[in-house]
């Protein structure tokens, strides 16, 4: 929730989210932004003090 | 659906249950009448008319009647008639699941007698019994599939459950983004007395509500709500409803999900 506050303080993009079952089958709540926003992300995150316990891509294959 | 099985199980009613108890009984009358009774068991014989039923009562009476043997008589056979090819071809296939020997024969254009032989008593359940299946489909028949559910979700509240709001309020919002990556969608989502402000501008949950409302679930938004809380202006996904409304889905639901 701290991340969700860092990122729309600075309006950074993306939305919270319940942590993929690709990622983890425990219960919790993700950032879900876009691979090319990492490094800025990142750089918000360290400098608010936020940390940061994974960061995963997920590629999502359209198969149907 | 061509190429499917057809599949269902068969609950007995008592009228089934009793007709096979009644052939039973008419055979243990037979046997004592000619004295026949307990000199030979592989001579009990007791036959099934399924002739007319469809598929997959000629193998649930046949099972039963196989379980009333062995309880009866120990060894011996059942014939069943039949008035189609599918039931001999199921019968066949169940008796010989079962190590029974199983004979069948042509009896006119559109009757067949199935002989299922069993030279033990056989164990059948009636769980068994009751569940029996049609193994070999029948062209053109319809296929069992179960009624499509209808799942109703009700959102009361901006939060999810009790304790800490602000929580309540994230994992509301997580609660309506799984929503949208259900395989199988709700057929309705209802937003009443604090829910409403879910479905109204600012909301965080506007985005995967208006992805609901797009793949055909039904978002309904009671307007007494929005009223009491002076948000009926600012509706920004789906419908105001009213309480006959939610009366119907909710009565109307196979599932009521409240989160």
């Amino acid at each position: 929730m701290s991340c969700e506050e860092c990122c729309q303080r600075r309006g950074l993009g993306g939305r919270m989210i319940p942590v993929p079952g690709e990622v983890a089958a425990g219960c919790g709540l993700a950032w879900k932004t876009a691979p090319e926003a990492r490094e800025e992300l990142v750089a918000a995150l360290e400098a608010d003090g936020v940390p940061v316990e994974a960061m995963t891509v997920i590629e999502l294959l359209e198969f149907r | 659906m061509p190429g499917r099985w057809a599949r269902r199980s068969w609950r007995w009613s008592w009228s089934r249950l009793y007709e096979t108890r009644a052939e039973v009984l008419l055979a243990r009358r037979r046997r004592a009448r000619t004295g026949r009774m307990g000199e030979n068991m592989a001579d009990t014989v007791l036959t099934v008319d399924a002739r007319g039923d469809a598929c997959p009562i000629p193998v649930v009476k046949t099972l039963k009647t196989l379980k009333a043997l062995g309880a009866l008589a120990g060894p011996g056979s059942v014939e069943t008639l039949v008035d189609n090819e599918i039931a001999v071809a199921n019968l066949t296939r169940m008796g010989e699941g079962k190590g029974c020997a199983v004979t069948s024969e042509r009896l006119g254009e559109k009757e067949w007698r199935v002989t299922v032989t069993a030279s033990a008593a056989l164990a059948v359940s009636d769980a068994e019994a009751e569940s029996a299946t049609c193994e070999v489909p029948v062209p053109g028949a319809p296929s069992f599939s179960p009624a499509p559910r209808r799942v109703v979700v009700a959102i009361t509240s901006e939060c999810m459950g009790t304790g800490d709001d602000v929580l309540g309020r994230k994992l509301m919002g997580s609660f309506i983004y799984s929503l949208t990556q259900l395989d199988e969608l709700p057929a309705c989502v209802l937003l009443y007395n604090g829910g409403a402000h879910l479905s109204c501008e600012g909301s965080a949950a506007l985005e995967d509500l208006r992805g609901l409302a797009a793949s055909g679930v039904e978002v309904l938004t009671c307007g007494t709500c929005l009223d009491h809380y002076g948000i009926a202006d600012t509706l920004a996904v789906g419908e105001v409803t009213n309480m006959y409304v939610i009366a119907q889905r909710l009565t109307g639901a196979s599932l009521v999900v409240r989160p």
